[in-house]
């Protein structure tokens, strides 16, 4: 290393004696890569060093020697290097940090250990006001997962700052970017810097869009416009139309996702326009109502650049029933239940009595999804849950509707349609595919309720229920967790190691909210 | 209660198997008969036999017990119990201890008296004697023959060149090391070893490999000449070279330092041919103010003791191994740890240097000193990373140290305490401890990796 200052003492006892010589380890190191075959006369100044005489005439052993006394002459000579006053060291922090224990388990997530757990906890911790231990920090900024971003920031406090600030892989993901990086920024800076200035001023941030349009990559562009969903209004219609006719699919799509939120905006009016003539609402005496649909004709120039007429959305699909679904599916489903005054779970049921019915719920599935209306979320969950047929048509429901099923539908589903012995919630229930995907956390009736069934179930051949056990054990609410933990059969085939991490999982989190 | 933190008992697994299966097992519906006292702690787990297994922890000596056949030592029972006690204490409530726990604490109370008061059978303690001398006569003829091996070796690879290491096959090493081993120099053999890895391995690597055979060839010169050497000098070399001190003979002979060792750190290491443990803890003394060194080894599946926490200070009488510079140690005898304190060591990293200078002098084939040193920061410039006193002087981190942004974080600009081992040309920090905390660096990497 270049930066010791050379100088050789030999410390015999207390007194050092320093001298200063032209040989170094380093020029007999020269020599000894080389060998002494050619012959090595020890210099002079190492020789009278009190060697032993004898050895004077001998290349090898001299050579030897002279580095065993160069050397830790060199390595006992060795005196600090002065270096520039570091950072300034890092501001006190206002906040707690968290006690011995929470650490403890913080360390163990970290690990690898109830790694699942880990949004939860930084979670409660932020919300207690608590701060991850200074040597949690580099593992903490490593996760890279954007949506805890948030999260990591606050529990690393002031520390975090500091330690961000020098290291830029994480100075990046953390430190907030200022308005240059913009033109400057990476894309990630430049999204959290747009995420940030369309919470405050929803008309600066598309302007800040709007300068770099042309020359942002398609892929950015499309990821700017996602952004831009958080403040959404008729203040960004007129830009939003004009992505309309970009070159690039994915571009078009965010626009539309946009635009689909926007009843007052010209691409809802012009869908509402498309549609009106094809439906026809009829009340019968005695029969009731049916929906009457005619099939559209072939898209025009501007149908197709709303989204009608692209790739089909089912190979089994005609053509024309491929473009009602795709003319359905951007226009927002609330238009329908105002337009006809019927509640969804109604305007569904009519769907499934129409020649057309997989279009409809198809397109109407696609709207919902994109628009997230919950009433109309709720009725496609019921649907799901409670009609076989519409389950076949529908076929798989998108994770994003599945994920934004209100609370209370759930509770009342799982109600109606778990029952003791006659219908459990076993691997073929369609609540099950609900409950896999279903993110947030469950209230107790709920798991009170999906739980008495599974372990009535526990001990006979199940798999997808085996298998979504761990997944449960994030939902259910910690304080039940001594609830569950018992009450299993005594003999289990094939449910134990689930059970076990389904009951460890559930306690680590009753542990770990009592430890915050 | 247990005293065990998670973190220690991760560090008791004798494998990462053992320690997955024991985290499985630390949930009370495994357990019946969950139960606690000052002494001890127990609980019966479930297993695939017949009957649950009885699972004991002694707390006071650190000792544990069960009736499961496997013959990882702790087993996963233990582990599981451990890991229990130390998550969610409230499971073991405090009570009697029943019978079969207050029994088997009973034997290991008596087995250790018994242990103290081992009586040397004299029978036939002449015969035996001279066994020994003759042993040991043979033993200096076979030195003395290892050690002419070595010379020749040392000399045909400084004539031969160093550079010729690079491209050396196995055979150049490993030979000269069983020879060694063959000799009963297990200490070279080691020396050799680990001169194998340097070659390229760093810019600076003919440097540090011609100062290493340096420093072999002066222990060879050493051994040659011991009769003119200091006692003190001669029990250095030949402790270096691999002969033995009998441990209970030096602690009935010698008197020892009475002092609260505190564990500063510890290493664990596994041989991977024979599967000896063998962990270093360093300590330090409250009063004496000198650091100890205390080897630890267990064959696979024995359990290392386990009366070592770093972190945690016992007081105890340790007695040094003979040698130029005194640093290996063994408890004559130890209590259970109790609390902690803060080390104090060097508050200028010139006072250090000056220190090693001297601990130089007296060992020169030292190889690692550890050292506490008081107020120090991290301080990286470019890719070097150094520790710097308030003076503003510094002395580089080890490129062998992976917690680097971990040990920033700890200091966040301010000192801290830091304890490492330095090599003469780079310091391997250990631990540290900031302000009423302490910090474990070794488990602090664990997690970053």
């Amino acid at each position: 290393m270049s930066i010791w200052r050379r100088s050789v003492r030999w410390p015999r006892e207390r007194v050092c004696n320093r001298v200063n010589l032209m040989t170094s380890l380093k020029s007999l190191a020269q020599t000894a890569m080389l060998g002494t075959s050619n012959g090595f006369t020890l210099p002079e100044e190492v020789a009278h060093l009190s060697l032993n005489p004898d050895l004077a005439s001998d290349s090898e052993a001299g050579l030897l020697l002279a580095a065993a006394v160069i050397g830790i002459g060199e390595i006992g000579g060795r005196v600090p290097v002065q270096v520039e006053g570091g950072e300034a060291p890092c501001p006190a922090e206002t906040r707690q940090p968290l006690s011995e224990h929470a650490a403890g388990l913080l360390k163990r997530m970290l690990a690898g250990e109830y790694e699942p757990v880990l949004p939860e906890f930084l979670k409660n911790a932020v919300e207690q006001g608590m701060l991850a231990p200074p040597e949690t920090l580099p593992s903490l900024f490593g996760l890279d997962i954007k949506a805890l971003r948030p999260l990591v920031q606050a529990v690393a406090g002031e520390r975090g700052r500091w330690l961000a600030a020098q290291n830029p892989a994480w100075t990046d993901a953390l430190v907030r970017p200022g308005e240059e990086t913009w033109e400057t920024g990476t894309t990630g800076q430049r999204l959290a810097l747009l995420e940030r200035t369309r919470q405050a001023a929803p008309d600066k941030a598309r302007e800040l869009v709007q300068s770099t349009w042309q020359q942002d990559a398609p892929e950015v562009r499309a990821a700017f416009l996602a952004a831009m969903s958080a403040g959404l209004s008729m203040e960004d219609e007129p830009f939003l139309e004009t992505c309309l006719a970009d070159g690039r699919k994915e571009v078009r799509e965010a626009a539309r996702a946009l635009l689909m939120r926007l009843p007052e905006s010209r691409f809802v009016a012009r869908g509402v326009s498309r549609l009106e003539p094809l439906f026809d609402l009829k009340s019968r005496f005695l029969r009731g109502e049916t929906l009457e649909v005619t099939l559209p004709g072939t898209p025009d120039p501007q149908a197709k650049k709303d989204g009608v007429g692209g790739a089909v959305l089912r190979q089994h699909m005609g053509e024309k029933t491929n473009w009602l679904a795709q003319m359905l599916s951007v226009v927002p489903p609330s238009t329908w239940t105002q337009r006809w005054n019927r509640p969804p779970e109604k305007l569904l049921q009519l769907a499934l009595g129409s020649e057309w019915k997989e279009a409809l719920l198809l397109g109407w599935m696609l709207a919902v999804d994109r628009c997230g209306d919950l009433d109309w979320v709720d009725a496609f969950a019921e649907l799901w849950v409670r009609q076989p047929e519409a389950r076949t048509l529908i076929h798989e429901m998108p994770g994003s509707l599945i994920r934004s099923i209100r609370l209370e539908q759930l509770e009342a589903l799982a109600g109606a349609s778990i029952t003791h012995s006659v219908r459990e919630m076993d691997d073929n229930h369609p609540l099950l595919d609900l409950l896999i995907t279903v993110e947030r956390p469950w209230s107790a009736n709920l798991a009170r309720t999906v739980m008495g069934s599974v372990l009535r179930q526990a001990s006979r051949p199940r798999y997808r229920l085996v298998h979504a056990l761990p997944g449960f054990a994030l939902r259910i609410p910690p304080s039940l967790a001594g609830e569950f933990a018992t009450g299993w059969p005594e003999d289990t085939p094939g449910w134990e190691p689930w059970i076990n991490q389904f009951t460890a999982t559930l306690l680590f989190r009753k542990e770990m909210l009592e430890a915050l | 209660m247990s005293p065990l933190t998670v973190e220690q008992v991760n560090a008791l697994a004798p494998d990462p198997v053992a320690l997955k299966a024991g985290q499985g097992l630390a949930n009370a519906r495994h357990w019946t008969g969950l139960g606690s006292s000052n002494a001890a702690l127990w609980g019966l787990c479930k297993g695939s036999g017949q009957e649950p297994y009885k699972v004991r922890v002694d707390l006071q000596t650190n000792g544990y017990a069960c009736t499961c056949p496997s013959r990882k030592f702790p087993c996963k029972h233990v582990l599981g119990l451990l890991l229990l006690a130390a998550a969610s204490p409230k499971n073991l409530a405090e009570a009697v201890p029943p019978g079969w726990v207050s029994d088997w604490l009973e034997k290991r109370a008596a087995r250790s008296q018994a242990g103290l008061q081992r009586a040397e059978p004299k029978a036939d303690l002449q015969s035996r004697q001279k066994d020994a001398a003759r042993r040991a006569a043979r033993r200096e003829n076979l030195a003395e023959t290892g050690i002419a091996a070595l010379d020749r070796w040392l000399r045909d690879f400084t004539r031969l060149g160093l550079a010729s290491a690079q491209a050396a096959p196995a055979s150049f090493w490993n030979d000269q090391v069983a020879r060694m081993v063959d000799c009963q120099l297990p200490g070279a053999a080691r020396m050799i070893r680990e001169l194998q890895s340097l070659p390229g391995s760093r810019p600076d690597w003919a440097e540090i490999l011609l100062l290493r055979l340096g420093r072999l060839y002066l222990l060879v010169q050493a051994f040659r000449r011991q009769n003119e050497l200091p006692e003190a000098v001669q029990q250095e070399v030949r402790t270096l070279l691999g002969w033995t001190v009998n441990q209970e003979e030096l602690v009935a002979a010698s008197a020892g330092v009475c002092d609260d060792w505190l564990v500063l750190a510890s290493l664990t290491d596994q041989d991977e041919k024979t599967g000896l443990l063998t962990r270093v803890s360093w300590l330090w003394g409250r009063a004496s103010k000198r650091p100890a060194q205390i080897l630890n080894f267990a064959l696979r599946g024995q359990p290392l003791d386990a009366t070592l926490v770093p972190g945690l200070a016992l007081r105890g009488e340790l007695v040094y191994f003979p040698g130029s510079y005194p640093m290996r140690a063994v408890f004559k005898e130890k209590q259970a740890a109790q609390g902690c304190f803060e080390p104090s060591g060097f508050d200028h990293l010139t006072h250090f240097l000056n220190e090693y200078a001297a601990a130089l002098g007296k060992n020169p084939w030292l190889e690692e000193f550890p050292v506490v040193l008081e107020e120090v920061i991290p301080h990286c410039v470019g890719q070097t990373w150094l520790l710097r006193d308030e003076q503003n002087r510094a002395i580089p981190l080890s490129t062998q140290f992976v917690s680097r942004w971990e040990l920033l974080a700890l200091s966040g600009g301010h000192p801290l305490v830091v304890f490492g081992l330095w090599d003469g040309l780079s310091l391997l920090p250990m631990s540290i401890w900031a302000g009423d905390r302490y910090v474990n660096l070794a488990q602090v990497s664990s997690v970053a990796s």
